[in-house]
């Protein structure tokens, strides 16, 4: 991994379109602008995480579906 | 949606990003049953229930970026379809279903993903409480 220091106001450069820039930081927080081409996809890696964590509790075993008692709360709402 | 339509997930799904393929169908088929299965083609044993998010928030909607659009092969908006993941708790009162990041795919190119809406305030666990058994 490549570590460097930046200070407020500096900003790097990824490839040639994406460019990252340090706007303030305070205590712990640091906040960060980010320009890039609009196909870049960009996340917040603990919401990767939990939606990771979600579709594995999701998973289901077929024979242990009731979609019956689901269709059955879907009409009660 | 046809009786079994098979859409390839070039990234896979979030925490399955090894399983391409996946098969949607209905398990039953009964006019009032709005729940799709998803399951994987490459491990059976992996599979979801499914159901269009905008049948339990009318106002469900999403915003498509270009990227996907693109990466979806989508020409028009009627071939797209969106589901959302169900997740049941064992031992809880109520299901969940994951508004934040649907299913999306393209009925005509067969081109699926999973995408995260960033900026939203759509949650991952949306309750519907469970019927009284």
């Amino acid at each position: 991994m490549l570590v460097l220091s930046r200070k407020v106001g500096e900003s790097l450069v990824i490839s040639k379109d994406i460019e990252i820039i340090i706007l303030e930081s305070t205590g712990q927080t640091v906040k960060i602008g980010i320009k890039a081409p609009k196909r870049i996809k960009i996340l917040r890696k603990e919401l990767i995480e939990e939606v990771s964590i979600e579709n594995i509790e999701a998973k289901v075993n077929l024979s242990d579906i009731n979609i019956d008692y689901l269709i059955k709360s879907l009409i009660k709402d | 949606m046809d009786k079994e339509l098979i859409i390839t997930f070039v990234d896979g799904i979030y925490g399955f990003e090894h399983l391409n393929r996946f098969a949607f169908y209905k398990r039953q088929e009964n006019e009032n049953n709005p729940f799709n299965i998803m399951q994987s083609i490459e491990d059976p044993s992996v599979s979801f229930i499914v159901i269009p998010p905008f049948l339990l928030d009318q106002e469900y909607e999403i915003e498509l970026e270009d990227s996907d659009i693109e990466g979806l092969d989508i020409k028009d908006e009627s071939e797209v379809m969106v589901l959302s993941i169900v997740s049941v708790p064992k031992g809880e009162n109520f299901f969940s279903v994951n508004f934040r990041s649907p299913i999306v795919f393209s009925m005509k190119s067969k081109l699926g993903k999973q995408i995260i809406l960033e900026q939203s305030d759509y949650e991952i666990r949306h309750k519907v409480m469970l019927a009284d058994n």
